[in-house]
């Protein structure tokens, strides 16, 4: 068997241990150190053992990847994002779907400080699908909106899969938080079109909204809405001004929404305690992944199979359109089965020679990446995010419901990724503008 | 044995947290101060990455895998009958224990290696990461008894974690 | 025939991975008419910079650029020569004499064998000078000034004049400067166009801060070095001095290049104040001062003065050796190298246990 043959058996392997239930990280790393054993011999194989989790790890610009979580978290568990929420709802009521579009806007405000999709939507979950429900919105819609626009949260900076990203590219994190900006915000605009449009043609959708709020109780809401705000400006300006590095505002980050949540009372012993389990729970999970897929890395490079992979496509043309074509069907396929981080540090040694060989812009390509991602964290059937609202909300829902609902949000990312794709200054203005 | 091993990865998971909150506040203090006095906290850098952040990672693998909160994927298993993923199970059990038993053994080698020539790195002072070194094979190990503990459980009620 | 596998943890367009790696496995394939079949790999993704001397002598990767910088508990000899680094500024002097003083000197090839490895050839980057966002030409201008500094004996020049030497990665270098956390780093020249720099760093100042030799361009496993023919270890010795004349050439052409780029780009490049450059002579001198100390207090050298005299006489001796070649002849610098330094060796032998 050449090296060839072995990567690529290596590589079913490893879909096959997925799909049985075997953790992703064990998975790919098992394959990878089996399939370097078999290439070359033992030795070589537990030299990486011992070259890479330890050096890994240490790095310095993934200490980001905690800190934001951490912020997240605190954010959630001491329910910092409500004040905001229960404002957007007094002031949007009348619209079409205005429950629906004020969680849209919330989750992007909750992007911008939280710094990881799932975080997003599993703190919107429990905010905003029970009021929604409670005034009678069809379920779909309800779940759907949450799972969607909480893949905000990897778009709107910050965002750990930008980090991830930038540090495997080489591309500057903080051109890449820039660039995620407008995209983000046109998903979130995209999203709301559509859920204006639709309840508009279907009423019943957005259920009976019975409230007409008064004057005073507008002005008492914008009272609450302060810590969110204040979290967002503290961290991007602080990036934007050089206080401090993108790196080194996820920690800033953190310390400041305990602040936030100390100032308001809300920062209890179990707040604290959940935030820091889920910190830690999350990021040693991701991390496990990280290892597997920096040795699966390994094992790819070792076979060749990168290198013919991107010269069978290139093969085919080097044309812009049809690399996006040839990684938009990758990632919406592969998307189905394995989570965001896995995925896109799984397939990024495949993908950079083809970015490189048809000469994109990484910065910008990066944020397409970003986005085909995110659509496979709502596509059945592993959809993290709805597995995420599913399990926020218990009996409310049934999964079926959440991923019918959540359809309509996939056709508009597509929109969005056609835009994206067909006009790069969208992702690129605001790097060029802040970097010259 | 379960309870041991229980209280064992659950007290790794507190000395994480405490690396945890430890790297906010010292990135915190270091911007801070930086920001007053132009001078920041020598060695945040290396501390950060190398003490922190590999002690909060590596330490807390036996309480996610005691809790079977390593990301997996559910959904083909799910529609098989119950015996059939027990067995699924308790083979991705032996896969983690084969994984992460590799990673043990080799690490404990490196710990012992690093330890004895006091490893340090490039920097622009003396710094040794040596200590830290052992906290990949302390989390692996937790990370194995918490395996062991799961397949154990997973035979006797004869049920999928 | 032999194929095997070649690491240069820099990216493939770095003058040390094109030229150290990518054309010299074309050479080597060449000069062994196919015999020999080098597979390189360039950037991390077989072996990150800290982890080349592990995988080298792992055989990961059979040859490997080894930086002794990153190791120093394991390579404390390349180490300790490497603290010379601010004393010497000639790129091309220094590639030579480190590979003849490396191969030769008994203490450093003690500590190569050590470490399961065999030295074949040398790099030496061109002097580190500062890219700053605000000029910087004087004492007076550096003090308080926050500099990314590579290595301890550089930070401790920038402490003495004032400066705050802070370490952070080379990927956030760029932000750093954008954004005002940095005031200066310190680089090769090429970093100012190849990593974007001059966008950020719109003043430059030539000041030499230092030039990196430490540990091999290649490092080949032992075992797969003892395994090879001594034909083949001939034909190896060859392309390696071609490939050490090529890549110093082309190196410090690029880094010439890239600032005349930058001021073509309206950038300015200054020279140093006088005093300025007097205190780096000053501190050049306490360096050579307390050498043999450093030597063997912080690197554990047996003899510090016979360990860095050789050095010091080996560079004198190409200094000597290269007075009247054209620097930018690669025929000429192979034909020297191929005699003194590989001449002296028999390949049936060397590195073979
Ligand atoms: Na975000
Ligand atoms: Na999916």
């Amino acid at each position: 068997m050449s090296n060839l043959d072995i990567g690529i058996v290596g590589t079913l392997v490893a879909l096959g241990l997925i799909a049985l239930r075997v953790p992703i990280g064990v998975s790919l790393g098992l394959v990878s150190i089996g399939g370097i054993a078999a290439m070359f011999n033992v030795n070589v194989a537990f030299g990486m053992i011992s070259a890479t989790p330890f050096e890994y790890v240490g790095q310095w610009e993934l200490t980001a990847a905690p800190m934001f979580l951490l912020m997240g978290f605190i954010c959630s568990s001491t329910n910092m994002t409500k004040g905001l929420f229960e404002a957007l709802r007094l002031y949007l009521a009348r619209l079409p779907g205005g429950l629906a579009i004020a969680s849209v806007g919330a989750c992007a405000f909750f992007a911008a400080a939280a710094g990881s999709s799932v975080a997003t939507a599993s703190a919107m979950s429990r905010i905003a699908v029970p009021e929604m429900l409670r005034n009678n919105y069809d379920k779909g819609l309800a779940t759907g909106t949450i799972a969607a626009s909480g893949t905000l949260g990897s778009l709107i900076p910050p965002s750990v899969l930008l980090i991830l990203y930038g540090v495997y590219a080489k591309v500057s994190v903080g051109q890449l938080f820039m660039a995620g900006f407008i995209p983000g915000v046109l998903s979130a605009l995209v999203y709301m079109a559509m859920i204006m449009t639709r309840v508009k043609l279907k009423p019943s959708l957005a259920g009976t909204v019975t409230e007409y709020p008064t004057k005073e109780e507008k002005r008492a809401a914008l009272k609450t809405i302060w810590p969110l705000p204040v979290l967002i400006f503290s961290v991007l300006g602080g990036i934007f001004s050089g206080v401090f590095s993108p790196t080194e505002a996820g920690a800033i980050g953190a310390f400041v929404a305990a602040v936030i949540a100390a100032l308001r009372g809300s920062l209890t012993w179990i707040a604290i305690k959940s935030a820091l389990r889920d910190t830690i729970v999350a990021a040693t999970g991701i991390f496990v992944i990280l290892i597997g897929s920096v040795f699966f890395t390994r094992f790819l490079a070792l076979s060749g199979l990168p290198a013919a992979f991107s010269d069978a496509i290139l093969g085919i043309s080097s044309e812009p359109w049809w690399i996006f074509l040839a990684v938009t069907v990758i990632y919406v396929v592969l998307g189905m089965l394995i989570d965001s981080i896995g995925l896109l540090l799984l397939t990024l040694p495949l993908i950079l020679p083809l970015v490189h060989g048809a000469g994109l812009d990484p910065v910008w390509f990066g944020i397409i990446l970003i986005k085909l991602l995110e659509i496979g964290l709502v596509t059945p059937p592993v959809g993290l995010n709805v597995y995420m609202i599913k399990g926020a909300l218990g009996n409310l829902v049934t999964l079926p419901e959440v991923f019918r609902g959540v359809g309509w949000f996939i056709a508009m990312d597509f929109l969005t990724l056609i835009i994206l794709m067909l006009i790069p200054g969208l992702s690129l203005w605001l790097p060029t503008l802040a970097y010259r | 044995m379960y309870r041991f091993v229980t209280w064992l990865n659950t007290a790794f998971l507190v000395i994480s947290a405490i690396f945890v909150v430890l790297m906010m506040l010292h990135v915190t203090a270091d911007v801070l101060l930086r920001s007053v006095s132009n001078a920041g906290i020598i060695g945040t850098l290396e501390v950060v990455s190398y003490y922190y952040m590999v002690c909060a990672i590596f330490l807390a693998f036996g309480y996610v895998e005691m809790h079977n909160e390593h990301i997996r994927v559910d959904l083909f298993v799910q529609q098989m009958p119950r015996s059939a993923q027990v067995v699924l199970y308790i083979l991705a059990c032996l896969a983690g224990f084969v994984f992460f038993g590799l990673l043990a053994w080799q690490s404990m080698i490196d710990a012992l290696r690093a330890t004895a020539s006091q490893e340090t790195i490039m920097s622009n002072f003396l710094f040794y990461v040596w200590p830290s070194r052992w906290a990949l094979p302390i989390g692996f190990i937790g990370c194995l008894l918490a395996i062991l503990c799961n397949l154990l459980k997973s035979v006797t009620r004869w049920r999928a974690l | 025939e032999t194929n095997f596998i070649a690491n240069s943890f820099y990216d493939a367009e770095h003058p040390l991975s094109k030229f150290g790696y990518v054309e010299w496995a074309d050479t080597v394939r060449e000069i062994s008419g196919g015999d020999l079949n080098p597979e390189v790999y360039t950037g991390t993704v077989l072996l990150a910079p800290r982890a080349s001397l592990q995988g080298a002598r792992d055989n990961i990767a059979n040859v490997a650029n080894i930086a002794a910088v990153y190791t120093p508990s394991e390579l404390p000899v390349a180490n300790a020569v490497q603290e010379l680094g601010f004393n010497y500024s000639d790129p091309l002097t220094a590639i030579f004499a480190v590979a003849d003083f490396s191969i030769h000197n008994e203490v450093q090839q003690k500590e190569w064998a050590d470490n399961g490895i065999v030295y074949l050839g040398a790099y030496a980057t061109p002097p580190y000078i500062l890219f700053c966002s605000k000029p910087v030409r004087t004492l007076e201008e550096i003090k308080g000034k926050r500099i990314r500094t590579a290595g301890s004996s550089v930070s401790k020049w920038v402490e003495e004049v004032g400066g705050i030497p802070v370490n952070v990665p080379s990927s956030e270098m760029y932000t750093g400067l954008e954004r005002g956390t940095l005031d200066c780093a310190t680089n090769a020249a090429n970093d100012l166009i190849d990593r974007s720099l001059w966008e950020v760093a719109p003043y430059t100042t030539e000041l030499s801060t230092g030039m990196y030799w430490s540990g091999p361009e290649w490092g080949f496993n032992a075992g797969f070095w003892s395994g090879l023919t001594t034909t083949q270890r001939k034909q190896l010795m060859d392309a390696t001095a071609h490939a050490m004349s090529s890549m110093v050439v082309n190196y410090l052409a690029r880094s010439n290049a890239a600032l005349d780029e930058a001021k073509a780009k309206g950038n300015e490049i200054y020279q140093p104040s006088a005093e300025l450059m007097a205190s780096v002579e000053a501190f050049r001198e306490k360096v050579l001062g307390d050498i043999y100390t450093v030597a063997e207090d912080k690197y554990g050298v047996a003899d510090g003065m016979s360990l860095i005299d050789d050095f010091r006489f080996t560079y004198a001796k190409w200094e000597g050796l290269l007075e009247n070649v054209d620097r930018t002849d690669i025929d000429a610098l192979d034909a020297i190298a191929r005699k003194e330094i590989y001449g002296t060796l028999d390949p049936a032998t060397y590195g073979v246990n």
